[in-house]
This record gives C-alpha cells, sequence and structure tokens, in this order.
C-alpha cells in the first residue's frame, strides 16, 4: 500500500510541475478506464465466490448503516466547528 | 458514472460466475494492482493541477481546513463505531468510512486491502453516501447549517453534488465546498490505506 501513497505523491507533483493543462481531460478519462477495469476484475472475483448472492444482501444492510454514521459524523464535527469558530473569509481576501 | 461503474462491476460478476475461469480471475487480480497505482498516479496529477483552488485557500487561511478536518474526523470516528457494531472489523469500517463517497476509488483500494467482498462493502457505503446527500442536501442547507451541506457530500462536494449545494447555499459555501472537496479527494488514497493498516496494528 505504500505503493498507492508514492504514486499519489509523485503524481501530485507531475501535475503542480509539468504536466500540461490541455491533457487534463484524457488524464480523467484515463482515471475513468482504469477504474472501471479494476471494478469488472472486482466483479470477476465476486462472482468466483460461491456464497456471492448470500454477502451481498448482507453488504447492503452494512453499506447502509455505514453511509447513514459516516453523514451523521460528519454533519455534527463541522456543525460543531462552525459554531465554535466565526466562520468568515481573511479580511484581506479578495473572492466574491 | 454511477451506471458505468455498476455495469463494470455486474459484468465483471457476469463473466467470474459463468465465463472466467479461476486462473483468470487471479491474473486479472494482478492486472488490477497495477492498474490502482497508475490509477492513483493519475488522481494525483489531476489534485496537482488545481493550482486554483490553492490559490483560494489562502483567502481563508486555516479556517479552509476545519470543514474537511470535520468532515474526515466524524466520518472515521462514527463510521468506524457503527461498522464494529455491525461485527465488521475495526480496520476495515475505518478504511470504508475514508472513503468519504468516492466510491469508485474507495471500493478498489479497499479490494486490494482487505479483499472483494470488503471493496463491495466499500462501494455500496460510499455509493450510499452520494445518493443520501443528494437528499439530505436541501434539508442540511435550510434548517441545520449550510457548512453541514458541504460535510454530508464529503469528498462529492467539488464534483457530483456541486450544483446542488450550489443551488441551495451562497457563493461563499459553494467555494468552500470545491475546497473541500480537493482536500478530501486529495486525502482518500492516503487516508484508507494509513487507517487500515494503523488499526491493523492494535485491533
Amino acid at each position: 500500500m505504500d505503493m498507492v501513497i508514492i504514486a499519489m505523491l509523485i503524481g501530485i507533483c507531475l501535475g503542480v510541475a509539468i504536466f500540461p493543462k490541455k491533457w487534463a481531460k484524457a488524464n480523467s478519462r484515463i482515471q475513468m478506464a482504469f477504474v472501471l477495469l479494476i471494478l469488472f476484475s472486482m466483479g470477476m472475483g465476486l462472482g468466483g465466490n460461491a456464497h456471492f448472492f448470500e454477502n451481498v444482501k448482507e453488504a447492503g444492510l452494512q453499506a447502509l448503516g455505514l453511509s447513514l454514521a459516516t453523514i451523521g459524523g460528519s454533519v455534527l464535527l463541522v456543525y460543531i466547528f462552525t459554531r465554535l469558530v466565526p466562520f468568515k473569509k481573511n479580511s484581506k481576501g479578495d473572492a466574491p | 458514472m454511477v451506471l458505468a461503474v455498476i455495469a463494470s462491476l455486474v459484468l465483471g460478476v457476469i463473466s467470474g460466475k459463468f465465463f472466467f475461469p479461476p486462473e483468470w480471475i487471479a491474473l486479472s487480480d494482478r492486472l488490477a494492482s497495477i492498474a490502482l497505482v497508475l490509477l492513483i498516479l493519475s488522481i494525483g496529477i489531476d489534485v496537482g493541477m488545481r493550482r486554483d483552488v490553492f490559490q483560494k485557500m489562502k483567502e481563508y487561511h486555516i479556517k479552509v481546513f476545519l470543514i474537511p478536518f470535520g468532515v474526515v474526523a466524524g466520518s472515521l470516528l462514527l463510521g468506524t463505531l457503527c461498522g464494529v457494531l455491525m461485527g465488521i472489523d475495526a480496520p476495515t469500517s475505518a478504511a470504508i468510512s475514508a472513503g468519504m463517497g468516492w466510491y469508485s476509488l474507495s471500493s478498489v483500494l479497499l479490494k486490494d486491502l482487505a479483499g472483494v467482498q470488503a471493496g463491495t462493502l466499500s462501494l455500496l457505503s460510499n455509493l450510499f453516501r452520494e445518493i443520501f446527500s443528494f437528499i439530505l442536501i436541501p434539508f442540511l442547507a435550510k434548517y441545520i447549517s449550510p457548512y453541514t451541506a458541504v460535510a454530508s457530500a464529503a469528498a462529492t462536494s467539488e464534483d457530483t453534488t456541486l450544483a446542488f449545494i450550489g443551488k441551495y447555499t451562497t457563493a461563499d459555501v459553494t467555494v468552500m465546498a470545491v475546497i473541500n472537496g480537493v482536500i478530501c479527494s486529495a486525502l482518500v488514497p492516503v487516508l484508507t490505506p494509513l487507517v487500515y493498516d494503523v488499526l491493523s496494528i492494535f485491533c
């Protein structure tokens, strides 16, 4: 998994320093192709599992719980933080 | 995007169940690991190119990090707690929670970390987070606080849910949503393996 972090850092350096802006769209398409390829491979692994349908049923309920918990946690902490800290832009800023 | 993701997964399931022998599945697994590293490299390039967002961050100073910090910490805390209560191990629960709505990337990272079942759970969980965010954004923006609408959307606040956030909040909050989305998106590939590895040591 260290490879993932190293690849991310190399990518950021390339993006900041040398990657041409005109290739941004092509880069985004490549990302999509990789995602679909990896998901296809993930599907193959799942399909090869004899207990696939039982696993999906169980995963659905767990995913529902996890998604609601992550939303709830984020909403709660952001609500508390933005109440504690006055959330105005820096006065020297020139944003609209 | 959602349709392409689901179609790709379903086609893979059908191929794995009916057409491809187990040795092909092992080979595709190795290819997917290489594709994952290249995908992360490409995402890194994307993050590095967002100089306009880095510029905007200077206008808000340290406060700009409060929202993504709250989003990440809240997701990890309650997500891990909920996962453990439902019988999922803590490292997997935390890693799924670190996906912050980016279901495509999170699922492939989880597959690599904890296997295909964890990958599927992460895909569903983070996909549900995006869908629920669409439903919750108008309510949160109106009755709780506009920033909590950004919190719900997490990493998706810079792309899929941005138009919705823009519609129900102010221009200022929309700028914060983009900044939050970029920071959360940059954190997903780093935090997911990190929380998994760290919690694996203790749990």
